[in-house]
């Protein structure tokens, strides 16, 4: 039956829609109109110049400049960030099954160079063996050792580590060449440990056992056995491994550093879709902020596209608060990843990964990779869903969950100064749910 | 035939290219922005992609190689450009805030144009525009503008198979929704 009346469709619907005419003159005149704007030559060159695509380009740009999601370029200053901060730092969870007792740090000066040995003593006072890969962050407490060490807190990663045996102690020792010297009562009760497993702190201390060494014994110490202190010397590294918060800052600083370069250098040379970058031109431009390895791998494929305006969104845009997580930090890598939520230009997510290199004491760009979102199930939480909807113009309310098609939707309300609206979120893979029933 | 002609005359460097451009406002203007409307649901935003398609046309008119129907060329411009209106963050929003205020912009607009009757072709009417997106485009495409499966398939890059799914479905919901609405059974 309702194939039949569906055959009739083509001529009962019109007179629904409406019984009179409704494409006018008027609507000529103004398609006349916007086509006079265009000034559209009549003879065109072989690539055809469109409205629409330079439209939504434009709007891209727009939206990545005045977006609300806390886009990268707008990262760099710290005190804008609160996001970061927020994060950085979890409440340590104290539980009593390790123990810090006899650790200790030792200070040594001389006419050359002034030194901090941080000794560990971890003892397992379980009853059973702790497996997991213990870290260790070390804190300074206090401004002069904070100015001293150049950094508030670094991180302590043993290179091979067994299972320590319920009641075994480990010990781990770590040296930090200062910049300035500090006074023994600067040492006392300013630098705490926390051990860490799994990016959870469960334990932490601070050290109470102070040597102090006098400048003589150093230099002793150096004439009697020079070669092989310059040999130890040698293969230490500079131990300052950067907090969480600041390796987040240092990957937007350097995402943003590349974006504008490619803004300079589109400048510069007037690249766009008819004159397309060349890598040869461009890419020197970028040797500040990334590897040579990103260099050949990345920005010779993205730089003849990147100025196609063809409303492709080339770079990442992480969103900060949810799922962005640093995943491993050393003196010389920091390894990332975070999801760009869905937008209107692509209604799926994408996960991206990024691995930061120390190259001459620069953070430099070594690998970025994007991976879609569209088979992810990301069970995002009410509150991820939420972050990912507010902006800094609106207030959003959680509404309901609704199930389409097997699928969590979160549905909110979004107040702005439009008035409200609803919206949904796919807790799969961020995507933004139009057809809500 | 009638497409033939206008082949010849949308061709490069013809001299009568803004005529041929205003035969085919003429033409189509009316059934492409009463399509739009059946997409949108709303008549100033009907008004304004109608505008946007036949300024994109304009712009590629040389484009046009003729191999395939000029209908179905005007067409797929139409329902490209809709759809990306209908994904855009500013449809979803006025979208939702009908959804929200529980008040329904076709019947709104309905309600301007000309009094609203029980009738059996009105409550269909009704029924399509209260159709889920996915639904009412296979329905919009095949039964009203009556385009082929292929046709159908190709303008929304669908398998065939899909279409076919989607309109046996789509019917599904629209008889449901007439029986509801109060047509006979």
């Amino acid at each position: 039956m309702m194939e039949e009346r569906l055959k009739k469709l083509s001529t009962s619907m019109d007179p629904e829609i409406s019984k009179v005419q409704v494409f006018t003159d008027k609507d000529k005149q103004q398609i006349l109109t916007r086509i006079r704007k265009l000034s559209v030559p009549q003879v065109r060159s072989k690539r055809p110049r469109t409205l629409l695509p330079r439209l939504l380009t434009a709007a891209l740009f727009s939206g990545i400049i005045f977006s609300t999601y806390v886009y990268f370029d707008k990262e760099p200053v710290p005190q804008t960030q609160p996001n970061v901060q927020i994060k950085q730092e979890e409440p340590p969870v104290i539980i009593q099954n390790v123990s810090g007792l006899g650790s200790s740090v030792e200070y040594s000066s001389n006419s050359e160079q002034k030194k901090l040995k941080i000794s560990l003593l971890i003892t397992n006072k379980s009853d059973s063996p702790i497996k997991n890969k213990l870290k260790y962050r070390v804190t300074f407490l206090n401004s002069s050792l904070v100015k001293a060490t150049g950094s508030e807190s670094f991180i302590i990663e043993p290179p091979m580590q067994s299972a320590i045996e319920s009641g075994d102690t480990i010990s781990i020792s770590k040296e930090i060449i200062l910049s300035q010297g500090v006074a023994k009562e600067e040492l006392e009760n300013a630098i705490k440990i926390e051990t860490i497993s799994d990016s959870k702190a469960f334990h932490s201390f601070v050290i109470d056992s102070i040597e102090y060494e006098e400048t003589k014994q150093i230099e002793k110490d150096k004439a009697e056995v020079p070669q092989q202190q310059k040999e130890e010397k040698k293969e230490e590294p500079v131990p300052v491994v950067v907090s969480e918060g600041e390796a987040k800052q240092i990957l937007n600083r350097n995402l943003a550093d590349i974006k504008q370069t490619l803004i300079n250098s589109e400048k510069k040379n007037n690249w766009n879709s008819e004159n397309p970058a060349t890598y040869e031109v461009a890419g020197p431009d970028f040797k500040p902020y990334v590897t040579e390895r990103f260099s050949n791998q990345v920005l010779k494929t993205l730089l003849p596209k990147y100025f196609c305006g063809c409303d492709i969104g080339f770079l990442p845009r992480i969103h900060q608060e949810v799922r962005f997580k640093v995943n491993g930090i050393t003196e010389d890598t920091i390894e990332f990843s975070g999801i760009e939520p869905a937008s209107d230009m692509n209604n799926v997510g994408s996960q991206w990964r990024f691995k930061l290199v120390k190259e001459n004491n620069e953070w430099k760009m070594d690998q970025w990779d994007e991976l879609t979102l569209q088979q992810a199930n990301l069970e995002l939480t009410k509150e991820e869903a939420g972050k990912l909807l507010s902006t800094e113009t609106n207030t959003v309310g959680f509404h309901k969950e609704i199930q389409i098609n097997g699928t969590n939707v979160y549905v909110f309300t979004v107040k702005d100064e439009n008035g409200e609206n609803i919206f949904g979120v796919d807790t799969r893979n961020t995507s933004l749910v139009y057809d809500i029933e | 035939m009638e497409n033939d002609n206008l082949s010849a005359m949308y061709s490069k460097n013809t001299p009568n290219r803004e005529d041929a451009f205003n035969q085919l406002m003429d033409m189509y203007g009316e059934e492409i922005k009463r399509l739009i409307f059946s997409f949108v649901k709303n008549w100033p935003q009907a008004e304004d992609l109608t505008q946007d398609v036949f300024v994109t046309l304009y712009t590629k008119l040389e484009t046009f190689r003729g191999e395939s129907n000029i209908r179905s060329w005007i067409y797929s411009i139409a329902i490209n450009r809709t759809k990306d209106y209908l994904k855009s963050w500013h449809f979803r929003k006025m979208q939702v805030t009908d959804k929200f205020k529980n008040e329904s912009t076709t019947e709104k607009n309905a309600v301007e144009l000309h009094v609203i009757s029980n009738s059996e072709d009105h409550l269909l009417y009704k029924s399509v525009l209260q159709l889920p997106l996915k639904y009412r485009e296979v329905i919009l495409i095949h039964y009203y503008k009556e385009f082929t499966i292929r046709e159908t398939s190709e303008f929304l890059s669908l398998k065939e198979a899909t279409v076919k799914t989607r309109l046996s479905r789509a019917r599904k919901l629209l008889h449901e929704q007439f029986i509801k609405l109060g047509g006979e059974r």
